[in-house]
């Protein structure tokens, strides 16, 4: 054996032993059985050429490196087939088979002996139990070496090279064995031995790599994925997804770049974003780190990084774990991966904003649909043109939005009044002075009719825009209807009272002023005069009972009105008998009765009574001698009339005929409340009937009410 | 004897009042409308008028502006009587120079009232 030949031989075993000793340290800082076995399994090897040596050296005198030699060789490869078994699993039972295997051919090995001398003569049994040996070890190494390659496909670059680096440097030991067995078992030449010695520390950098790959040849591996994760990042920008789609895109790429076995992504409020893989199982991090623990860039681990994620909301972290086929992170993978961070921070951001603009959007879109809900008006108007209009607005415009859009100013649908006013209010504003936000004003709709409207407007100066003015827009129609309604009532009952007043102090100033007269002038007055004023008193204290119960009767009717009156089939005959009774006429009246006996109308008795009496004696008091009660058939409905030939009723007062305290012009002489035919007309209301006034031909005045009729 | 003349469509009224004035010692006329009044100013003389303002056709108020313009009695010895009773109808009636006497009134504010009329002839007189 040459010299070269020898110190390479030592050189082989030094080197296997010091990458031993490196996957040693590692399993010491790592505590991972992997690098434990790997460790193993290159120390069998190298001290393989180690005992050879020490053999040679003691010139084959001792057995025990032969039996050593053989242990250590089967042990290498029954180690490494225990790496396989921790990165990719095998079941027991292979596991067992393996391991009786290696310990039978083992003891073949011992028990035969086979000569470790390159001169020594093989005869049948050593070449029986090398090739026994050869045979389990390359088993044992050939199952991880076709193992590791299949599982490499499809892998992320660096998984996927690390698995082939590790299969190529296990297979090039095969090779080496084999090229050493088909040179037979003889001495090989000076030259055979030092190529083999040459490929044996050939070897030595493959394993190496392929366990521990260095910086430059983790970027070597990672350039194909480099590509990919530029068109990822660009890709980033433009997606729109969630935040936690986002994340998990960003994380498959993360792991994928630096060949990791899981990781996760933590939101600003330590929410989990994303997470590939069993992180916590694979290294037992904690999936919520605090911000202050991941504020820097740093491994948390020897295999885990945590990269921050500088959000505009606060920072997140992206965790990365490595699993058994990722080379140790270094300096380039933090890099790497916080240069990545950067991107999806601001992917994530980005998603975040459109969010909260859509968030906004539909919040403002919901204000407007619940404004437009209450009935309310909603425009938007730039330049006086209509930029936007709810639904409301349209229903209360008549106008569709395409409409509105298309005028040339939103003041065309103001009524000059408003015109006047938006005129006003823009040279205000131009001049900056101020004025009410809220303001009434009238608008017209597209069937032309005219609407009071209540106005909430602001001015918005926003950007390009220009001014525009937004708008909230209420029909008060019905209000401003109510209201005037309420004044013509509350004016009604004030001149009501007026009236009422007024008639109470006539008869008063005749009692007032009598009695006076009779307390201190009664021995002075004539019997005629003492008999005309108590005349008097007697006829004004009658004027004011008859406006009492006027009064009252008004009252409940008033109170009444609401309330649904009981109606009944009343003989038309008979109730006029009964109120001519209770009303009959004065001398020099006479009343005709012209009704046929069995009509019969829809009404309530006692009110029909009244209703009769008041036309009676309205009749009496300012009609002529002649009062004619007649009935004619309307459709449905009977219009009963009384008539008189009396002077009628002066055109002048025919409008005010029903109202309260309108009386004849010679009513003061007829000592009438005033309220008779206000009586009638609520009265016969209540009925569902009406009442109205027409002149006599060829003089006189006709009352008549409508009543239903019984069929 | 003093002349006084009512105008008022109140027939109680007017009796009334003219119990009231008669009993005084005065000489009671009556109308029962502005058209009637006018005649009777025109017919006769007159010391004072009691002066409804509820009149069917011209009311008391036109009664007024009437004699005031025909210049056919003065209406300061006009005295209204009126149930119309409102917060101007004391100044309108000062407008003209009358004295103004609201319904229901008392006798002795009737006769005190006619009495400062009577009393304005007298010293024009």
């Amino acid at each position: 054996m040459t010299i070269a030949t020898v110190s390479l031989q030592y050189a082989v075993a030094g080197l296997f032993l010091l990458l031993s000793a490196i996957t040693y340290r590692k399993w010491r800082t790592l505590r991972e059985r992997t690098w434990l076995l790997f460790s193993f399994s290159v120390a069998m090897l190298g001290s393989i050429a180690g005992l050879a040596r020490l053999a040679e050296l003691t010139e084959f005198r001792y057995s025990i490196f032969n039996d050593l030699s053989v242990l250590a060789f089967l042990a290498s490869g029954f180690g490494l087939l225990l790496v396989r078994h921790e990165l990719l699993p095998l079941s027991r039972r292979v596991v067992r088979a393996a391991f009786v295997a290696v310990c039978a051919a083992a003891v073949t090995g011992i028990i035969v002996r086979i000569p470790m001398s390159p001169s020594a003569h093989f005869n049948t049994p050593d070449i029986v139990a090398l090739w026994v040996l050869v045979v389990t070890w390359t088993a044992c190494c050939c199952e991880p070496i076709v193992r590791f390659w299949i599982a490499a496909r499809g892998r992320p670059a660096v998984q996927r090279s690390r698995l082939r680096a590790l299969s190529v440097a296990y297979g090039s030991v095969v090779a080496l064995l084999a090229l050493v067995l088909s040179a037979g078992t003889h001495d090989p030449s000076p030259g055979k031995a030092l190529v083999y010695q040459i490929f044996s520390i050939a070897l030595i950098p493959l394993l190496f790599a392929a366990f521990t790959p260095p910086a430059w040849l983790r970027r070597f591996w990672r350039q194909h994925e480099e590509e990919a994760l530029r068109r990822s990042m660009q890709d980033l920008l433009p997606f729109t997804e969630t935040p936690s789609v986002i994340a998990e895109r960003g994380l498959e790429w993360a792991t994928r770049l630096l060949g990791a076995d899981a990781g996760t992504v933590i939101d600003s409020d330590g929410r989990v974003l994303a997470m590939r893989g069993d992180v916590a199982a694979a290294h037992r991090v904690s999936p919520s780190p605090s911000p202050s623990e991941s504020a820097a860039a740093r491994p948390l681990q020897h295999n885990t990084i945590i990269v921050p994620l500088p959000m505009e909301r606060g920072p997140g972290s992206i965790i990365v774990v490595s699993g058994p086929y990722t080379p140790l992170f270094g300096m380039d993978e933090i890099a790497r991966l916080r240069e990545y961070a950067s991107s999806l921070a601001i992917a994530l951001d980005r998603v975040r904003l459109v969010e909260a603009l859509a968030a906004e959007r539909s919040s403002y879109e919901n204000l407007l649909q619940t404004v437009s809900d209450l009935g309310e008006g909603f425009l938007v108007v730039e330049k006086l043109k209509v930029v936007y209009a709810n639904d409301a607005y349209s229903r209360l415009s008549g106008y569709s939005l395409e409409e509105l859009k298309a005028l040339p100013s939103i003041v065309d649908l103001g009524t000059p009044a408003a015109k006047e006013m938006v005129a006003d209010r823009i040279r205000r504003r131009a001049l900056g002075e101020t004025f009410p936000d809220h303001y009434e004003s009238e608008m017209i709709r597209k069937d032309g009719r005219r609407i009071d409207v209540e106005v909430a407007q602001k001015f918005i100066t926003s950007g390009n825009a220009g001014v525009r003015t937004i708008s909230i827009i209420r029909d008060i129609t019905e209000r401003k209807r109510s209201e005037q309604e309420l004044r013509r009532l509350d004016l009604g009952r004030r001149t009501f009272i007026v009236n009422a007043a007024h008639e109470l102090r006539t008869p008063l100033a005749v009692v007032n002023g009598i009695a006076s007269m009779l307390a201190t002038h009664r021995d002075a007055m004539t019997q005629h005069q003492l008999e005309e004023g108590f005349n008097a008193l007697s006829r004004q204290v009658e004027r004011v009972r008859i406006l009492i119960d006027n009064l009252l009767d008004l009252t409940v009717l008033e109170q009444e009105a609401a309330e649904a009156v009981e109606l009944q089939a009343v003989p038309l005959a008979l109730a006029a008998m009964r109120a001519l009774e209770a009303a009959p006429p004065p001398d020099g009246k006479v009343v005709e009765i012209a009704l046929p006996d069995a009509v019969e109308v829809m009404a309530d008795p006692m009110r029909l009574d009244q209703v009769l009496v008041n036309m009676y004696t309205n009749a009496y008091r300012y009609g002529g001698e002649h009062v004619r009660l007649e009935a004619r058939d309307a459709g449905g409905s009977l219009v009963l009339t009384i008539a008189d030939d009396g002077p009628g009723v002066p055109p002048d007062l025919v409008p005010h005929l029903f109202d309260p305290f309108t009386r004849g012009p010679d009513s003061r002489r007829m000592h009438g409340s005033g309220l008779g035919l206000v009586i009638v007309r609520r009265l016969v209301e209540t009925f569902g009937g009406e009442v109205w006034y027409e002149p006599n031909q060829p003089h006189g005045a006709r009352f008549s009410l409508r009543l239903r009729e019984v069929a | 004897m003093t002349r006084v003349l009512i105008v008022d469509d109140e027939p109680d009224i007017v009796l009334t009042l003219k119990m009231i004035l008669e009993l005084e010692g005065y000489e009671v006329l009556d109308a029962e409308s502005a058209e009637r009044a006018h005649q009777v100013v025109a017919a006769e003389a007159l010391d004072a008028i009691l002066l409804d303002i509820g009149l069917p056709g011209a009311d008391g108020w036109e009664f007024l502006e009437q004699i005031r313009a025909r210049r056919s009695f003065d209406t300061g010895r006009v005295v209204v009587v009126t149930a119309h009773v409102s917060a101007s109808s004391p100044a309108r009636a000062r407008e003209f120079g009358a004295s103004y006497v609201a319904k229901p009134f008392r006798s002795e504010d009737v006769l005190a009232a006619v009495g400062r009329a009577v009393a304005k002839r007298e010293s024009v007189g």
